[in-house]
């Protein structure tokens, strides 16, 4: 059955059967991806294989209908704008636009995808560039390239190609990194010094940078200043879809921490995965009077819900996304639980949802090869904001998103300059202990062609709160 | 080799086949003579894409009649060695089943490989591109296509429309490059090749040799069961097949020395480190390899290490080496890979110096891969 793979917003095309365990084939035919798949797509039948959601009231297993009359009757008991709504955008516009109208049915204006913060803080004629990327046609036709601070061997692997197929058409690519990799991707490479990241200004090219909750304000707002073209790449397999379906509002954790919001309902979304600060996460969602989750599989945050109700895994859901081109694809599903789950949840009949998302996407017909979401250039800059400069002298980076597929893939190391490695007397196998004010954690460790005053990671660390983060190294003896 | 023009004695099958409806017509007559549990055919969606099924529904595999050349997928590993199972296969196809056979992942006895002859396939998404800019049609109305006589032939609602193979191929469009050095397009290692090479003019039928016992069983119970009629080929049918392969081969020969002479006088080590320098380490060319058999305790996996920082991966050296001497070209690794690394082309080019010097062709017969029993030192 051809399926979408959830891993981010390119949205590859590949198939899946599930028969005695879960098979992934390659789906040459799709305009996204033509058959090509990265390490999480390759092993997504790993991914879906996770420990299914049970239905659960106050951590008690009980039937699915129990627990979604609860969740109707337990939402009543909140004044609408006590009650939020969440969903990064991991589901198809169908279940997204059936959780928006179940929000406004609970008279709730709080239905977020994790981005509203933005663009309450970054002028209206910006919004379209924060909302949707470009197609991969203009990146193979640009002549200048600038990647900012994203490393796309760790994340969105398949640009890489559409990048290699620019150099072909002559581009020149200009990496701006905190870490250079080993690859030779870009015609130049650019280090900023993580304590005072100085981002240069780049004028008529095509500026790729991640946009994800973690992203700092001050880093949008430089890159908006530049007098470039922006492609802004989300984690998110549906965001795009989300942004275009309404899911904007004032920032959720924020509303949650200065406790204005007291329910809140995620839908195939897990904040703790999401945020670099695990811990704060964790203890603002436990602080809540009300969490209610409905996702298909286990996450960290269905175990301090109060409620959990379990969807179909993405690849069983019938319904479309928007990738980050603005391609509407159809998901080879047959189920429709979710936006059942959500109707009767809120008590709305959801008939006639999949002609109402095509009427919101301004589409007929769902036709892959063409693309029908265009967006409209900013018009404006922004005026060039400075990144605040960090206390420390030693930090440990992130090469790039490191909620980046919520953190499934295997295997987790740090990387170390040549000259940290010699003067910690480093051979292969030993092992290097990476500490912060309240964290500590023993880790396997590669050598690279790294500044000395940083370690990287790829992934998620406990030490990392933020895509910079202060703290020491030791050998372990 | 006994050599017959065959076809369906089904009206309706032989109209839909692409040349007489002989492998339909004898996949359903071996399903329901209890010949075979299941036909591993390809499902149609469109033109430019059909999957892969196992099926013992007889009208399951009538619909799955007709050519696929921009359907590029590689059969061996949707073959469950518990049933037996008749497979339309192209020369790739039958080879990796037959280096499967080897490392004892598939039994042949309970395979029939019924040979497609092959001129090569197309990537779905090229061949879209093809039939808008060169041929200037809207390529979701195409509802057919055929290569006949070195033309494809592009059908439509409103006619059709036929261009020269070479013609495409010149205008930077056309076959995989895998396909385009491929020399073997007649699947002589197959119980019996099947194919509209050498069917006389105007005659719906299909040209088949057999090669094996197995293929004699085949053909005889589609005849025994009035599924199929035949005639004997004459001589001057096997002559044009004959010429149309020798034709083909040495086209592939001249396009893999071109290919293979764009490496003379550049530093091939250089070369090597900049094609393999940007992969991902998706590991998408060892699933798809129809002659690996290693599964996930595969060497090239277990000596690969993230935290390693050589130029080539050991992934990606250990496959090189393991693939010397079982290479069949197929070119599924090029197919998926992310960052379009030339695969197939650089182990097809050490491959065929190894193969040349071994004296040892892969999946053609059930002879072992040299280096199972030849010991480095000894040539």
């Amino acid at each position: 059955m051809p399926s979408i793979c959830p891993g981010c917003s390119i949205g590859c095309g590949l198939y899946i059967e599930e028969r005695e365990g879960i098979r992934i084939d390659y789906r040459k035919r799709s305009p996204v991806n033509q058959g090509k798949l990265c390490k999480f797509g390759v092993q997504l039948d790993k991914y879906y294989s996770r420990k299914v959601l049970k239905p659960r009231i106050d951590g008690k297993e009980v039937k699915l209908n129990e627990a979604i009359s609860e969740v109707g009757r337990r939402l009543k008991s909140f004044n609408p704008d006590e009650i939020a709504f969440l969903s990064f955008g991991d589901t198809t516009n169908e279940e997204l636009l059936a959780f928006r109208e179940a929000a406004e049915s609970f008279g709730s204006k709080n239905i977020d995808c994790g981005f509203g913060k933005f663009f309450g803080k970054i002028p209206e004629k910006l919004h379209p560039i924060l909302k949707l990327g470009i197609p991969f046609e203009e990146i193979r036709s640009s002549k200048r390239i600038v990647l900012l601070l994203m490393d796309l061997y760790t994340a969105y692997p398949l640009l890489v190609r559409q990048i290699l197929l620019a150099k072909k058409g002559g581009a020149e690519v200009t990496e701006v990194t905190l870490a250079r990799t080993q690859h030779k991707i870009a015609n130049e490479v650019i280090e900023v010094d993580p304590s005072n990241p100085d981002i240069p200004d780049f004028d008529d090219s095509l500026i790729i940078a991640d946009l994800n909750p973690n992203t700092p304000l001050e880093l949008v707002k430089n890159i908006l200043s530049m007098r470039s073209k922006v492609l802004f790449m989300k984690p998110f397999l549906n965001s795009t879809g989300a942004l275009h379906l309404g899911l904007v509002s004032d920032d959720i954790i924020e509303g949650i921490e200065n406790e204005r919001i007291k329910a809140l309902y995620l839908l195939e979304s897990d904040p703790i995965w999401v945020f670099f600060d695990e811990e704060r996460i964790k203890s603002a969602l436990s602080d809540l009077d009300l969490l209610i989750v409905q996702n298909s599989l286990e996450t960290p945050v269905s175990e301090i819900a109060h409620i959990a109700i379990p969807g179909e895994r993405f690849f069983e859901k019938r319904g479309t996304i928007v990738n980050i081109e603005g391609r509407i694809l159809e998901n080879g599903g047959k189920s429709m639980r979710g936006i059942e789950i959500i109707g009767n949840v809120s008590g709305k009949d959801f008939d006639g949802i999949y002609e109402r998302v095509m009427d919101k996407l301004g589409i007929s017909a769902v036709k892959e090869d063409e693309i029908p979401l265009k967006r409209k250039e900013g018009e404006i800059f922004l005026e060039k904001e400075k990144i605040p400069e960090k206390s420390g002298d030693f930090f440990l980076v992130y090469r790039t998103s490191p909620s980046f597929w919520r953190n499934f893939e295997d295997g987790k190391f740090i990387e170390i300059s040549v000259g940290n490695a010699q003067k910690l007397n480093l051979v292969k196998g030993d092992r290097i202990l990476v500490k912060s004010d309240s964290k500590k954690g023993e880790f396997a460790f590669k050598v690279s062609k790294i500044p000395d005053n940083i370690v990287v990671s790829g992934k998620k660390l406990p030490q990392g709160k933020e895509f910079v983060s202060p703290v020491k190294i030791e050998k372990v003896e | 080799m006994a050599c017959y023009i065959a076809w369906a004695t089904d009206d309706e099958i032989r109209k839909k086949g692409t040349s007489g409806g002989f492998v339909t017509a004898a996949l359903v007559s071996a399903l329901e003579n209890d010949l075979i549990d299941a036909a591993l055919v390809v499902k149609r969606i469109d033109v430019y894409e059909g999957i892969p099924i196992l099926t013992s529904d007889p009208e399951e595999v009538k619909s799955c009649a007709g050519s696929f050349h921009a359907v590029p997928v590689n059969l061996t590993k949707y073959v469950d060695p518990d049933l037996r199972i008749g497979m339309p296969a192209k020369p790739c196809d039958a080879r990796g089943v037959i280096e499967q056979a080897k490392r004892l992942q598939i039994d042949l006895d309970k395979v029939f490989l019924i040979g497609l002859n092959c001129s090569g396939t197309m990537l779905p998404l090229a061949m879209r591109n093809m039939i808008e800019v060169l041929c200037q049609l809207d390529p979701d109305s195409v509802i057919k296509e055929e290569i006949i006589a070195e033309k494809l032939i592009l059908k439509t609602k409103n006619g059709e429309k036929a261009i020269k193979i070479d013609e495409i191929e010149e205008k930077g469009y056309g076959r995989r490059q895998s396909c385009r050095y491929c020399n073997i397009n007649i699947p002589f290692m197959a119980d019996l090749a099947c194919g509209n090479w050498g069917v006389p003019k105007g005659k719906k039928g299909t040209f088949v040799e057999i090669f094996t016992e197995k293929g004699e069983t085949f053909f005889r119970n589609a005849v025994d069961s009035g599924a199929i009629a035949f005639e004997e080929a004459e001589e001057k049918s096997i002559f044009t097949r004959k010429r149309i392969d020798e034709a083909m081969k040495k086209l592939a020969e001249e396009n893999w020395k071109k290919l293979s002479n764009s490496l003379d006088g550049i530093d091939r080590l250089s070369y090597y480190i900049k094609s393999f320098e940007n992969c991902i380490g998706c590991r998408s060319c060892k699933i798809v390899c129809p002659v690996c058999a290693c599964g996930e305790d595969a060497k090239c996996v277990s000596m690969d290490y993230e935290t390693d920082s050589y130029r080539i991966s050991m992934f990606n050296l250990v496959r090189l080496l393991h693939l010397m001497d079982s290479c069949i070209g197929c070119g599924q690794c090029e197919d998926v890979c992310p960052v379009d690394i030339p695969l197939t082309f650089i182990h097809r080019r050490f491959a065929k110096r190894i193969q040349d010097i071994l004296d040892y062709v892969p999946g053609v017969n059930l002879e072992k891969p040299p280096f199972y029993e030849t010991k480095l030192m000894e040539w």
